[in-house]
């Protein structure tokens, strides 16, 4: 191996560093221990090393590649380091050798030009890396590249892989470079930077301006990526022009995105984007949907009866589900709503209230059973706007709970399987008269062999005078929320679907580090097992 | 057996009243795998839920109900029962309103209790 890698430190320049590879430590009498040894094993090597050149020595990153180690470390320590090949340490023999990743290219010539074009082009102060005009750097000129697209797409690419010798870890590139301006490069598309955003995958900035992108299409080959990327700048492309929605599709892209061709993105885009990165928005209360069904529910749920119930009650209820009504006309109205008559008559004659409603036939007859009988009834309420979920979610109030022992109509499971309650507090303006009206709704979903596949058992609506949403708020102190107390909310939420007592609950989580995805398949695996005294009594 | 619906509405009555009178005495009607979300705040077995209740910052309370519904809800026989209503506090005069959502299981001896209990203040003058 040669030690032409190695190279003293040039003032002015980020000292290079070099890769050592250590191997054969993996049984040593400390293998046992969280990170298998290697935090004590470099602190052997290092403090070998200190001693050995009477000067401290200290490695500046670490990556582990199997059973070796790989350090990285200043030129000037490697020697002193690498003495310690061979030695002892914790009860084995430890072996270090020289790592020269990119092999004697990494020493050629454009090598030496690339870390310095990019030595210069980087502002420690601004955490910004500037290779605009990239094929205008007279440096790069002189070596003849950087002319024609095939040379300049090689050209990034090339420079990249020196980008990771002088800021060798991802660590330290988060670190260092926040900003990476890819300004007038005569970009098409991103075919020739696509290893850009594998170097910079923590970029918080990002500038575009001046190029030749043209659509979205130009640039999508970076959706996914840069999740990080807070701003970005794409003045001066024709894609400005050919895509009215560009703004609003690069929110969707990059959830952390607040600043736009240098300006603040606009309250109402950004609003509407991070609601709709969580639709439905939840306040206050619990929602425990890992399968996002409860939410695809709400969605459709709420579109489809404003545009179109019976479509909805086929999609969603079978010959079983149940729905009732009733009217609170004792409720309290918001003071907007005062003056105006609150005119129940399209909603009474449908009430259940079974404080009011005392005789039984009538009792029966208002509890509707069956999608037939459902739409019938719906078709006879008010034509309905409810509020968007993704634009309005402060007049929603949504909270979602396992429900076990939930009829399964496949006869499989005779006690019945785990399914949903949904509560929903809301509002809705009546098409016709534009009155709003406030609402709760309760339902409990299930597996169904209805189109959607989700079966709603039960269905009960409360409907009142407009109340506002002042109640909806979410108090600041609810906030806090420890972690004992969500490993405490994980333990019942798993006793609650299981009947399993709260030992057993316990035991089952800590064996799926507190997933309770997991938990509930451990549970069904070790179920026919379990004795009589894991369950609730 | 009574039907449903006067389980339901036989339940309300009962709840709402040991509530207003001494609301620890709820501790019966709770089981150690049941579930109070109290606003946002969720607590869950007899002991967790009836200190909760006790908890709470007033000392004199009056439930009023307005509406009222149950609906069959498993194949154990439990049920869904939705509560609309209005509640006074202590000295206070304005009047709040709240919906309670209970799922009620049956305990195998001929009755029932609560398995979920969701309680909303979905409207306060304060």
């Amino acid at each position: 191996m040669r030690d032409t890698n190695v190279r003293p430190t040039t003032s002015g320049r980020p000292s290079p560093l070099v890769q050592l590879r250590v191997t054969g430590w993996t049984k040593s009498r400390l293998a046992g221990s969280s990170d298998g040894g290697v935090s004590a094993l470099i602190k052997f090597l290092e403090r070998r090393a200190t001693i050995a050149q009477n000067k401290n020595a200290e490695s500046k990153g670490t990556k582990k590649e199997g059973d070796a180690v790989i350090i990285f470390v200043p030129t000037d320590d490697v020697k002193s380091i690498l003495s310690a090949n061979g030695y002892e340490w914790s009860g084995v023999n430890v072996h270090i050798e020289l790592l020269t990743p990119s092999g004697p290219r990494s020493e050629n010539k454009f090598s030496v030009i690339f870390r310095e074009v990019l030595t210069r082009r980087y502002i420690p102060d601004q955490k910004c890396l500037m290779l605009n005009q990239i094929c205008a750097d007279p440096q790069l000129q002189a070596l003849g590249i950087g002319a024609t697209l095939g040379r300049r797409s090689k050209l990034f690419e090339a420079m990249m892989v020196v980008v990771d010798q002088v800021w060798t870890s991802r660590e330290e590139k988060k670190e260092k470079i926040h900003f990476l301006s890819l300004q007038s490069n005569d970009l098409e598309d991103l075919a020739g930077v696509t290893s850009v955003a594998q170097a910079f995958p923590d970029l918080l900035n990002l500038d575009l301006s001046a190029n030749k992108l043209s659509t979205l299409r130009s640039i999508s080959r970076w959706q996914n990526k840069f999740r990080h990327l807070e701003q970005i700048v794409l003045t001066g492309n024709p894609m400005e022009q050919n895509e009215p929605e560009l703004l609003q599709e690069l929110l969707k892209w990059y959830p952390k995105l607040y600043q736009y061709n240098l300006q603040p993105v606009p309250a109402p885009l950004l609003e509407a984007a991070r609601a709709k990165k969580t639709p439905p928005k939840v306040q206050a209360g619990k929602f425990e949907d890992a399968a996002g069904i409860a939410e695809k529910f709400l969605l459709n749920f709420y579109k489809g009866y404003d545009s179109d119930r019976n479509a909805l009650a086929e999609y969603y209820y079978d010959s079983t589900s149940q729905f009732s009504m009733d009217v609170n006309t004792h409720a309290l109205r918001d003071s907007s709503q005062k003056r105006d008559p609150c005119e129940w008559e399209a909603y009474i004659r449908h009430s259940r209230n079974l404080n009011k409603i005392t005789n039984i036939t009538a009792r029966m007859r208002r509890n509707h059973k069956g999608t037939a009988a459902i739409t019938e009834m719906w078709n006879q309420l008010p034509a309905t706007r409810h509020p968007d979920f993704a634009t309005e979610p402060q007049k929603w109030l949504l909270e979602c709970r396992t429900q076990p022992m939930v009829p399964d109509p496949s006869g499989a499971n005779p006690g019945g399987v785990n399914g949903l309650i949904i509560t929903v507090h809301g509002e809705f303006q009546e098409v016709a008269t534009n009155k709003l009206r406030s609402f709760d709704r309760t339902f409990i979903l299930g597996p169904g062999a209805t189109p959607s596949g989700i079966r709603v058992v039960n269905d009960m609506i409360t409907i009142r005078a407009y109340g506002g949403t002042k109640a909806f708020e979410v108090e600041p102190a609810a906030a806090i929320d420890s972690e004992a107390a969500e490993k405490q909310q994980l333990i019942f939420q798993l006793m609650q679907a299981t009947g399993m007592n709260s030992e057993y609950a316990l035991l089952c989580l800590t064996q799926s580090n507190f997933d309770l995805q997991q938990a509930m398949v451990a549970f069904e695996g070790a179920k026919a097992n379990l004795p009589a005294e894991a369950f609730v009594q | 057996m009574a039907d449903f619906a006067t389980i339901g509405q036989q339940f309300v009555q009962f709840y709402y009243n040991t509530f207003d009178v001494d609301r620890k005495n709820l501790a019966g009607l709770y089981r150690d795998n049941s579930m109070l979300t109290f606003e946002s705040a969720a607590v869950a077995g007899t002991a967790g839920i009836i200190e909760k209740l006790v908890s709470l910052p007033f000392q004199k309370v009056e439930h009023r109900v307005d509406t009222l519904d149950a609906q069959p809800s498993s194949e154990a026989g439990g049920i869904l029962v939705l509560v609309t209503g209005a509640l006074k506090v202590d000295e206070e005069q304005k009047p709040m309103s709240y919906t309670q959502v209970f799922q009620l299981n049956p305990d195998g001896a001929g009755s029932y209790y609560i398995f979920n209990d969701i309680f909303k203040i979905i409207y306060s003058a304060a």
